[in-house]
């Protein structure tokens, strides 16, 4: 009779671990494509954002109004932009010139790469990857790098949370796990 | 209900929490708090290895623990234990979810028979002097990290801002006692506790709630904001002694001082249609400005016209419209001033008037 209950507990319990979610990495050249169309060249990117679920959220510079900021989005598959974004508080167009990426400088091709580079280097090698964000800011860590292009990819597994920050050409700029 | 059945309904009782963990082939003792050495041993035998004990809880019906591994310190790992039923872990915990890790015991000396005396010891405390019963032992420390050891926080039964907070350590004597009035944490003497001399004070009864139905106006606020002033003049009873007006759309917030509150002060909300109430008092804090003013001292009256002259100062923002209006002394205490916010759909913006309706700033933020 236990036996059997304690079957019939395990069944609802489920598996002592979780396996790794896979990361649904969105279509990103289509979302980049969108904004070309709309934007034209170059493309001016303020920032790029991807959930765990991979929503995506792509902030890009007006070409004819380069004060303006303007969004795109991917969720689960459909495209909408480009939006206004609104700021707590707006940028000027020193701080714009400032933050703004050049897609050509972006490899997006390279991201399955840089995730399994952001495992290797937390020795996390089961780790889901929970957010993904490109953005122009100082790195973290002793040995700071002021205002360059960062991927910062995020991970979890069973037992630490982490972050890994890549340059544009892949090269690690700073790491943490706890 | 045969044992069978109460120790598999107890673990289908964890379950929410322990969900996905593997069990054990190791039973913890039918009566947890009573067995405390045959507890310690089933759960030796679950871990299989030298742990720190970083946080536990327990009580007659179940508990948890969590654990440190020795050999590497950065596995953290769960256990659930249930009256007779099998222990249930590992389950993996994430390093950063560990608040104290410098708080641990070893738990080859972690006496676990000390848990029931230390809960009924709690439990007896608690309701002599008019606080909640604690429901479960929990090892842990406090906020700062601090006495770590069994923990029990219970509320006032009639006063439920009131706290009780006992801690014991691992030999299971009382080590500190304190209650909190609703403000502050104060010592509690060990004797006056064990006497039931250490009740917490009973709360104040409530005020009656202040407020007035609407119906009968409709009052425009961008406009003219001053018959709804006189309206909460007349519900007060006495001449407005304002700190700040907040004004809205659809709502004026109207923070006020009465005659002889001091520093405290009065925070009433006025509906378009006529209806007032008092939301909420407080007193003002350091660098506040306490010094009231009369709806007279502020141009209230104009405030449509520096309404409009607003939205055409702040004239780089695009179809840009108003979120709200903040008339209070300007900064220093000084002469009263009017602060217009606005919006579009990019941006957020602001012009300030002084009292007597000159514009003196206007920024996009």
């Amino acid at each position: 009779m236990r036996r059997c209950l304690l079957a019939i507990v395990l069944l609802v319990a489920g598996p002592a671990v979780a396996e790794p979610e896979p990361f649904p990495l969105p279509d990103l050249a289509r979302l980049f494509d969108a904004a070309r169309d709309a934007m034209g060249e170059p493309l001016r990117i303020y920032s790029l954002e991807i959930s765990r679920d991979g929503d995506t959220e792509l902030l890009v510079r007006r070409n004819d109004r380069p004060d303006l900021v303007d969004w795109f989005k991917l969720e689960d598959g459909e495209l909408t932009g480009p939006d206004p974004v609104k700021f707590e508080s707006y940028p000027t167009l020193a701080a714009l010139d400032y933050h703004e990426i050049d897609a050509r400088e972006v490899d997006l091709a390279a991201l399955p790469r840089l995730f399994d580079a952001a495992r290797r280097k937390l020795k996390m090698p089961d780790a889901s990857i929970t957010g993904v964000t490109l953005e122009r800011r100082d790195s973290g860590g002793f040995l700071t790098y002021e205002n360059a292009a960062i991927w910062e990819v995020h991970l979890e597994d069973a037992r630490h949370d982490g972050y890994v920050q890549f340059d544009t050409h892949g090269r690690i700029l700073h790491d943490e796990r706890e | 209900m045969t044992s069978a059945n109460s120790w598999l309904a107890a673990l289908l009782f964890a379950l929410p929490a322990a969900a996905g963990t593997p069990i054990t082939d190791v039973k913890a003792p039918p009566d947890l708090l009573g067995d405390g050495a045959g507890l310690h041993a089933a759960l030796e035998r679950a871990i299989g290895h030298p742990v720190w004990v970083v946080g536990a809880r327990l009580d007659a019906k179940g508990g948890e623990l969590i654990v440190q591994d020795v050999a590497d310190e950065e596995i953290y790992d769960q256990y659930f234990v249930v009256p007779g039923g099998p222990i249930r872990g590992p389950a993996p915990q994430k390093v950063g979810s560990i608040d104290c890790p410098r708080n641990r015991v070893a738990f080859a000396k972690l006496d676990l028979g000390v848990v029931g005396g230390v809960l009924a010891d709690a439990k007896a405390r608690a309701a002599g002097n008019g606080y909640g019963e604690p429901l479960s032992a929990e090892l842990g420390a406090d906020v700062f990290c601090k006495g770590f050891g069994w923990r029990f926080l219970t509320m006032g039964i009639d006063n439920d801002d009131a706290m009780l907070e006992l801690v014991y350590g691992f030999d299971g004597r009382l080590q500190s006692a304190r209650s909190f009035d609703g403000e502050r944490w104060k010592k509690l003497d060990a004797k006056a506790l064990a006497a039931a001399r250490a009740a917490p004070a009973p709360k104040a009864p409530a005020a009656a709630p202040q407020e007035k139905p609407g119906g009968g106006a409709a009052f425009r606020f961008y406009e003219n904001p001053l018959p709804a002033l006189a309206e909460l003049e007349r519900f007060i009873g006495e001449p407005l002694r304002l700190k700040s007006v907040v004004i809205d759309e659809d709502q004026v917030s109207v923070d006020l001082f009465r005659k002889d509150s001091g520093r405290h002060y009065f925070t009433y909300l006025l509906a378009a249609d006529g209806g007032i109430k008092l939301w909420r008092e407080d007193d003002s804090i350091m660098l506040d400005c306490n010094k009231p003013f009369a709806p007279g001292e502020a141009p209230f009256a104009n405030l449509g016209d520096l309404v409009a002259r607003a939205l055409v100062a702040i004239g780089p923002m695009q179809d840009p419209y108003v979120t709200s209006a903040h008339v209070s002394r300007n900064f220093g205490c000084g002469r009263t001033e009017v602060v217009v916010y606005t919006e579009d759909e990019r941006a957020k913006g602001r012009v300030v008037f002084d009292d007597r309706g000159r514009q003196r700033e206007a920024e996009i933020q």
